[in-house]
């Protein structure tokens, strides 16, 4: 009895046990292994990434748990507008890049027109007598004609009374005869066969002038006719005009000389290769849109033409712009006003840059400011690295706003700011002495500014940097004033930033330059500096020369 | 009344024996019946209306439809709130009713006001009532599966297949409320017109259409006679080929006709899509089964099963519908935990009555009772329609110790009276003693047991006070425990001492010969001893328990743990920290739900790519089953999902299978080590390959609930209602700034809504003029020309095709080109254009030409045609994605939590701020979380002291002494000083289901310690009338000590039971014991603590209070005692 009783409570002592065992080691182990070295900078909630918490929770929106975000990943930059991504992220995403590159844009625009034939060989052939018409030779339209060979056979009477008086008389008054057989229509050469011509013959041929196509005929056998009356309408297609609406918006990019291709879907696969001959300077107010004139040769092939009249075709006109500097049209992402590209640095590293955007080619985009050559853009795989930069950039607190200043520290920070604006306003103008007269003012302000924020341990480390970058001498030249002028204007503006929320700004404004790296040697490409309120931007690096260039920094 | 109950059953026991059976077959026929789900159903009482307008902004969607139906929808009867999502195509009206509201009643009332609302509406947009379901009802969801060998089927064809066939068929199966389709293209005739050749035909878009429109429909001709006979006239036009359409004309020029083919290229395409499904990382088409709310979640999908497996026959070849997501396999899995549970439990009180008492046929008194208990509670389940799901069978598995409790009693009592009996007349009792003895000890603890069990179910009430959804979530499972309770009280009081009568039978085995109480005897006699005679050590000790209880559980006050932590005292702030808190333990649901956001301007086709990507890298971990993705959402009112949202949902292959025998076996499938936060944590690592977005893995009926729930989650929230969308957008921004200034703010989030690009097409209304053309004119381009319209539907038997037309897509795919796009002036409006423009090169044409050759007309009025961009501006904005609104006015919100701060001060000081800065014309309203906490307090405070003083009361009743009655309920803190510590041991945080534990632990301690003080009294008293007067303090530590022996063996007993039956719970590792751990863990430690209070503290304090009576009394009566 006493053995199965132990194993009861052996059991009973042992099943708990086992259990809190199972139940509680490997979650120890599993908590530790997976806890890793990596730093956890926050957790971000998945469905409104802007809510982030320094502790794991959940989300105060959704409810989700918060997903850890670790250092060093997914371009957690503080800044927002650079993020870096690792090699597999950079496989998984295929990211693919193109160079910022000088090249011809190619840009193709493609126009609806009508195939018509040449107005300049346009003919029309009227009566140039009352009479009958007895026979047409030409009995269609559409028809073929050569010059010299006859479409009509026509009575008339007083067609007939010339004839026969030109062939009974002679000498003068023939050759007056004449002159009026050719008022009525007829050729020298018919003239000059007339004697020969049957007495019983009652009737006269008219003969086409021209080689070309019938477009119109409008008389048939048996009909009498008035002098005056349009009998055929004849058309030359072996050149054919191709004509089409420009609007005002394409006019700009059409020249003359211009190559155009034609295709016609009544010859698919074909294409008609001409150039613009001529672009109406008719403007049409109504449209908006002028015509423009391409010439296409249209040879007969066996015995037919390939370009009917009144065809209906689409050109597409190849422009090439002159070498400018462009990125393939898949680089640019511009869900708003603004457009941005990304452009990828050393180690995976990619930079939001927002562009200005000039013409667009079929494959590239101009770039008119942001970007220099040889920059590299992300054209494949851009569109979500913007989506996190985005969530980097906007979700990421605001700045602190400083506590406000006193009134003496206000006091003493607007007497600063004036010398400050000095300085600037000095080199903006290229005006060396004027800098040197305003750097003596530039010091004390700074050491009494440097005084009035003393107590404030807040900005001891930006007041220290712009401390040590007061120490102005007089400067030999522009360049070596730009050296001394940057160091000093970089830290006015970290200073005083802060100051400009908040319930009592201080007045200035802020604007920064992207090019200061050619002006001081060795300085980062991006610099600011400081104005008073009110002011219009004046470039102190770049100086004359680029007077206006440079962004506003909003506060 | 309690004693003639037990007399009653003594005297009838067949008639109760009858009555007992027709229970149990009754709660046989209640746990078949009773609907099945997995979790409670928590979404709040309501309504959906919904309007697809397509291809309108949210802004459009905004003022023209949501804004009038949110107005006209207000002030029903029983609405609470009416909140509303416009979103890109469609609005979205939740009509939040009163609980208490009938459903139907409710779509009624709304259904009615929808009818005359209808007239406020833009042309062609219905609003409708949504099913009566919510997300919470996607329990099935497939896809349409094709065999690789075959071919042909492309995701056009499938789709048509779901959309005609297999949606109709499992819609009408019984419970389903909706099938919603999704993926693949909705089949489409589609019209792409070349604007070339339409200006070459001189043919315009409304020709078009009105052609097109025209071109399609059957009529009837009533009858015709012939001889008699009658013939039905039936006029036969519709489309049914693209062939139809190619031959439709729309123009007859000079005889010449111009067919739809000469202008326009007539195609099969799929239509404008907001929704894609990929499984494994292939596109697919599906569908989900929304079943009605209410419905037995297990029953609807069997009969979804059945209908599938009779529709498999039918479908085409290859083609064979499966599952992605099943509820039922986890409905399956959490109920057979329960079962299985159960099954462990009884079997495990069982073993431990066979320990103890050691007599078989009182083991069948006690087991026999709890089936039948538990079958009561399913039948009152089922009367108060309860839906058996892992929190209502929870209810009744945390019961079961509790349940055996009363029989025991009374079992224990009839032995003994029993054995006393046998042994005074040293033979066994015949049948008629042993119905007499039976009755005598039943009615003898009849009313102990009626108070016990009273103190337990009143204990329980706090719960049932628990509102929202911690009340939606608790309250089946308090009643399910509560009715069970019921149930085993009746039984006590009636079967049992049936089963008693008829089963007590002889030989008795003295308590001194159990060798279990012999061996516990032998340790607790000395220890008893020893705690009598040191009891200020002992005293100290359980209040030093009790204080660093409560330091563990509610930690120090927040500033002094930081101020713990900043000085290098990690551990020790960490240990006084207090338990985090959480709403509710996770119910593991053996899949996962990966629901990325990508941002608003995501396109489609780039989604879908992350997408494919991503699907095919979850399905290459081993532990991962299927892998279904869905971007956008489902053709239903129940899914409000937008594009750029990414559900995938991730079956996981069970971490425990069967392994054939009674237990459960690790999936050799899983790695070693990998639990299922680990392997969300290695998924979200693998994600996050991809940036643009923040992985998260959640589950998809937590997922759903979350989505469902739609007030404000933060402690505080500030919502600001306006009129327009900027406006309130800056308040928001502005708030948000004010309360990041006050001090304990945390987490301070504002709504966002911008971030959706827009391509605004502005009129320019001077341009227009110039060319006579109306706003209508111009945004046709817009939206005819280059959104294409569905300008009609063919019929082809049951399946219907719209047809669409829409300019040729190169002329449309390009942004920049665009406003090339052309608009034809009307007729005559532009004269000089129509008189020498013509059409291309019309001018050209020089003088007459006969009619029947001429290209262009002269005498027909010819349009001019103009680029789009002359007289329309086009630029790229950001605009809103999504716009909320609550009662007819736009909302914003800000949310945040508080740290290291008062609520109630923090609330204030919102409150004040908020009035100190302008609001201009905007409103706001303070909610979030604290009101449901100051509510909860509020009822709390109410609650709880009631509750405690009935208790008291009720103890009194048993005691007749205050000071008694005070020194059981003392009792309880420190009965519950062991659940901290277990469920500090197994590193559970606060959260709904350990509050609930403790509620449980708080009554069945209460109980615990009635018995000890009872029978400790009784011995004294017992003592005392044997001593008489000279009754000293030895005698009292004597009585005092042989109570304690007494008791032990029906302490550890009940103690023992109530542990052996919470164990199984928390071995187990099958799917939903999760959620149970968190409501044992409390039980279990503050039984085993409770157990060594009271057999150890209570005499000490008995001893202490008696002795300090003694001492009065002597010294009153006779100052010479010592």
């Amino acid at each position: 009895m006493k053995t199965p009783a132990i194993i009861l409570l052996t059991l009973a002592l042992a099943v708990p046990a086992t259990w809190f065992a199972t139940r509680h080691f490997p979650a120890t182990t599993a908590a530790m292994s997976s806890g890793g070295e990596r730093k956890i900078l926050y957790y971000q909630s998945a469905m409104h990434p802007w809510v982030k918490s320094d502790k794991p929770g959940r989300c105060t929106i959704c409810g989700m748990e918060l997903t850890p975000v670790y250092e060093g990943q997914k371009g957690v930059e503080t800044t927002g507008d650079t993020l870096m991504l690792t090699q597999s992220m950079v496989q998984v995403l295929h990211v693919q890049t193109a160079e910022a590159k000088k090249r011809p844009l190619a840009k193709t625009l493609t126009f609806a027109g009508l195939v018509d034939d040449d107005a300049r060989r346009h003919r029309i052939i009227s009566a140039y007598v009352d009479g009958r018409v007895e026979k047409l030779f030409i009995n269609h339209h559409g028809a073929e004609v050569v010059e010299g060979k006859p479409l009509a056979e026509i009575y008339s009477p007083t067609l007939l009374q010339a004839e026969r008086e030109y062939r009974s008389l002679s000498g003068e008054l023939r050759s007056n005869v004449a002159l009026r057989l050719r008022q009525m229509g007829l050729s020298p050469e018919q003239i000059a066969v007339l004697p020969k011509k049957s007495p019983d013959a009652l009737t006269t041929e008219i003969l086409s002038p021209v080689s070309g196509t019938v477009v119109n005929d409008e008389i048939f056998a048996g009909q009498y006719m008035a002098a005056g009356q349009k009998l055929f309408e004849i058309a030359d297609f072996s050149t054919m005009w191709f004509v089409f609406r420009a609007y005002e918006q394409d006019i700009p990019w059409l020249k003359t000389e211009q190559a155009v291709e034609v295709t016609t879907p009544s010859a698919p696969g074909r294409i008609f290769k001409g150039t613009i001959a001529f672009i109406d300077p008719n403007f049409d107010a109504v449209t908006r849109s002028t015509q423009v004139r391409v010439e296409l040769p249209n040879p007969l092939v066996d015995g037919r033409r390939v370009l009917l009249h009144r065809l209906y075709g689409d050109a597409s006109v190849h422009l090439d712009a002159p070498e400018v500097l462009t990125v393939p049209r898949s680089a640019v992402i511009q869900t708003g006003p603004e457009a941005v590209v990304y452009v990828e640095h050393e180690g995976g590293a990619y930079a939001r840059q927002a562009v200005k955007l000039g013409r667009r080619g079929d494959e590239f985009v101009e770039i008119l400011g942001g970007l220099s050559e040889g920059d590299k853009v992300v054209t494949n795989g851009n569109l979500l690295i913007d989506g996190q930069a985005e969530m980097n950039r906007s979700f990421s607190p605001p700045p602190k706003a400083a506590p406000a200043l006193n009134d003496t520290q206000y006091k003493a920070v607007e007497s600063f700011t004036k010398a400050a604006d000095a300085i600037a306003a000095a080199l903006a103008k290229d005006d060396l002495a004027a800098f040197n007269k305003a750097i003596p003012e530039a010091m004390p302000a700074t050491e009494s500014l440097a005084a009035a924020l003393a107590a404030r341990t807040d900005l001891a480390d930006a007041m220290k940097k712009l401390s040590d970058a007061r120490h102005f001498h007089v400067a030999a030249d522009l360049a070596s004033a730009r050296k001394m002028f940057h160091p000093f204007s970089s830290a006015a503006v970290a200073l005083l930033e802060p100051f400009r929320k908040g319930d009592k700004p201080v007045a200035i404004e802020v604007f920064e330059c992207s090019m200061v790296h050619k002006v001081v040697p060795g300085a980062p490409k991006k610099g600011r500096w400081l104005q008073l309120a009110g002011t219009t931007i004046q470039n102190p690096y770049m100086g004359v020369e680029m007077f206006d260039c440079g962004t506003k920094i909003e506060p | 009344m309690i004693e003639r109950i037990i007399e009653w059953s003594l005297r009838n026991r067949f008639l109760v024996a009858c009555g007992v059976l027709m229970l149990v077959a009754l709660g046989i026929r209640a746990v078949s019946t009773t609907p099945v789900d997995a979790i409670p159903d928590l979404t709040e009482n309501q309504v959906l209306v919904y309007a697809d307008w397509m291809g309108r902004s949210p802004q459009e969607v905004e003022d023209q439809v949501t804004y009038p139906l949110t107005t006209g929808l207000q002030g029903l009867s029983g609405v609470k709130d009416v909140r509303a999502t416009s979103m890109f195509g469609f609005s979205l009206i939740t009509i939040i009713f009163k609980d208490g509201v009938d459903p139907y009643f409710a779509r009624a009332r709304v259904l009615e006001r929808l009818n005359y609302l209808q007239g406020s509406m833009p042309e062609g947009v219905k609003p409708q009532l949504g099913p009566d379901a919510t997300g919470l009802g996607w329990v099935y969801q497939y896809y349409l599966d094709v065999d690789p060998s075959k071919e042909g089927y492309d995701l056009a064809r499938l789709r048509s297949l779901q959309d005609w066939n297999i949606r109709y068929a499992l819609t009408s199966v019984d419970g389903v409320a909706e099938v919603a389709s999704i993926g693949g293209f909705v089949k489409q005739y589609q019209i792409e017109l070349s604007s070339t050749k339409m200006r070459a035909a001189g043919v315009s878009m409304m020709d078009v259409m009105t052609a097109v429109q025209n071109a399609n429909l059957n009529v009837g001709g009533k009858v015709v006679e012939e001889n008699g006979a009658e013939f039905v006239l039936r006029g036969i036009g519709l489309v049914e080929s693209t062939e139809d359409l190619e031959l439709v004309t729309v123009k007859a020029r000079e005889g010449t006709p111009i067919y739809l083919k000469d202008i326009a290229t007539v195609q099969i395409g799929g239509d404008f899509r907001r929704g894609a499904l990929d499984v494994n990382g292939h596109e697919v088409v599906g569908g989900t089964v929304v079943m009605r709310n209410g419905e037995n979640a297990k029953a609807v999908i069997e009969r979804i099963k059945e209908r599938i497996a009779q529709l498999a026959p039918s479908l085409p070849p290859g083609v064979s519908i499966k599952p992605f997501y099943d509820r039922s396999e986890l409905i399956d899995r959490t109920i057979g935990t329960l079962k299985h549970a159960l099954a462990e439990e009884i079997i495990l009180v069982t073993l431990a009555h066979i320990i103890f008492l050691w007599h078989f046929r009182s083991i069948l008194i006690v087991t026999l009772p709890l089936p039948v208990s538990i079958l009561i509670s399913f039948l009152l389940m089922k009367q108060f329609g309860i839906t058996s799901n892992i929190m209502s069978l929870t209810g009744i598995a945390i019961a079961i110790g509790v349940l055996v409790d009363a029989a025991i009693v009374v079992t224990e009592n009839v032995i003994r009276h029993c054995e006393r009996e046998t042994e005074e007349k040293k033979r066994p009792l015949t049948a008629e003693e042993t119905w007499h003895t039976a009755l005598a000890a039943c009615r003898q603890v009849g009313r102990p047991i009626f108070f016990a069990m009273a103190i337990i179910i009143l204990a329980f009430v706090p719960v049932f006070a628990l509102s929202g959804q911690e009340g939606k979530l608790f309250h089946p499972l308090a009643f399910t425990k509560t009715f069970a309770m019921l149930g085993s009280t009746l039984l006590a009081v009636t079967i049992v001492p049936v089963l008693c009568a008829w089963l007590v039978r002889g030989p008795f085995h003295p308590e001194e010969n159990n060798w279990v109480m012999k061996v516990l005897l032998r340790i607790y006699t000395p220890t008893l001893d020893w705690a009598l005679r040191h009891r200020a050590i002992v005293m100290s000790t359980a209040l030093c328990i009790l204080a660093s209880a409560l330091l563990v559980a509610f930690g120090l006050p927040r500033g002094t743990v930081k101020k713990l932590r900043d000085a290098g005292w990690e551990r020790t702030a960490t240990l006084t920290a207090g338990f985090g808190k959480e709403f509710m333990p996770p119910l593991n649901e053996g899949s996962l739900l990966y629901m990325p956001v990508l941002l608003p301007k995501t396109g489609l086709k780039e989604i879908q790519r992350v997408m494919s990507w991503q699907d095919s890298v979850l399905a290459q971990t081993p532990e991962v089953a299927s892998v279904a993705g869905k971007l956008g959402r489902f053709e239903s009112a129940t899914d409000p999902a937008p594009t750029e949202m990414l559900e995938t949902t991730i079956m996981l292959k069970p971490e425990y299978i069967p392994d054939g025998r009674f237990t459960v076996k690790r999936n050799p499938a899983w790695r070693d080590g990998m639990t299922v936060e680990k392997l969300k944590a290695e998924l979200t690592e693998k994600m996050k390959l991809v940036p643009g977005y923040v992985p998260a893995f959640l589950q998809p009926i937590e997922n759903r609930i979350l989505m469902l729930y739609t007030g404000i989650r933060a402690q505080v929230g500030v919502k600001i209602y306006g009129d327009s969308l900027d406006a309130i957008q800056r308040k928001a921004y502005q708030v948000e700034a004010l309360i990041k200034g006050i001090e304990g703010a945390a987490g301070v989030s504002p709504s966002r809504v911008q971030g959706k690009p827009y391509l605004n097409v502005k009129v320019d209304r001077r341009a227009m003029a110039r060319y006579g053309l109306s706003a209508r004119d111009v945004l046709d381009a817009v939206e005819i020309a280059i959104g294409g319209k569905n300008v009609s539907v063919t019929i082809e038997g049951r399946e219907r095709f719209p047809i669409q037309v829409r300019i040729e897509r190169s002329e449309r795919d390009n942004i920049e080109e665009l406003g090339r796009i052309l608009i034809a002036t009307r007729p005559g409006m532009a004269p000089a254009a129509s008189a020498t423009g013509g059409g291309m090169g019309g001018g050209m044409n020089g003088g007459a030409a006969k009619p029947a050759t001429s290209g262009t007309n002269a005498s027909e009025p010819q349009s001019a045609y103009i680029p789009l961009g002359m007289v329309a501006k086009i630029t790229r904005e950001i605009g809103a994605n999504e716009i909320a609104s609550e009662n007819g006015k736009l909302r914003a919100y800000v949310q945040t939590n508080v740290q290291d701060r008062d609520l109630g001060g923090f609330v204030a000081e919102v409150e004040q701020k908020l009035k100190t800065i302008p609001w201009e014309g905007m409103t706001y309203r303070m909610t979030g979380e604290y009101e449901n906490q100051r509510r909860f307090v509020k009822t709390m405070t109410l609650v709880f002291p009631i509750v405690l003083l009935i208790i008291f009361v009720l103890l009194y009743i048993v005691y007749h002494s205050a000071l008694e009655a005070a020194h059981v309920m003392l009792a309880v803190p420190f009965a519950l000083s062991g659940g901290v510590f277990l469920q500090y041991l197994l590193g559970y945080n606060f959260n709904g289901a350990v509050w609930v534990g403790y509620i449980a632990l708080f009554g069945t301690a209460v109980q615990t310690g009635v018995v000890m003080v009872v029978y400790l009294d009784e011995t004294v008293k017992a003592r005392m009338a044997a001593r008489g007067a000279a009754f000293n303090y030895a005698d009292l530590v004597q009585a005092v000590k042989d109570g304690a022996r007494l008791r032990l063996r029906p302490k550890v007993m009940t103690v023992a039971t109530i542990v052996a039956s919470l164990l199984p719970i928390m071995w187990s590792h099958r799917q939903g014991a999760e959620v149970m751990k968190p409501l044992a863990t409390p039980v279990i430690g503050g039984m085993i603590s409770s157990l060594v209070h009271i057999l150890i503290v209570t005499p000490v304090i008995f001893l202490w209070l008696r002795s300090r009576e003694l001492k009065k009394h002597a010294q009153a009566a006779t100052p010479l005692l010592p």
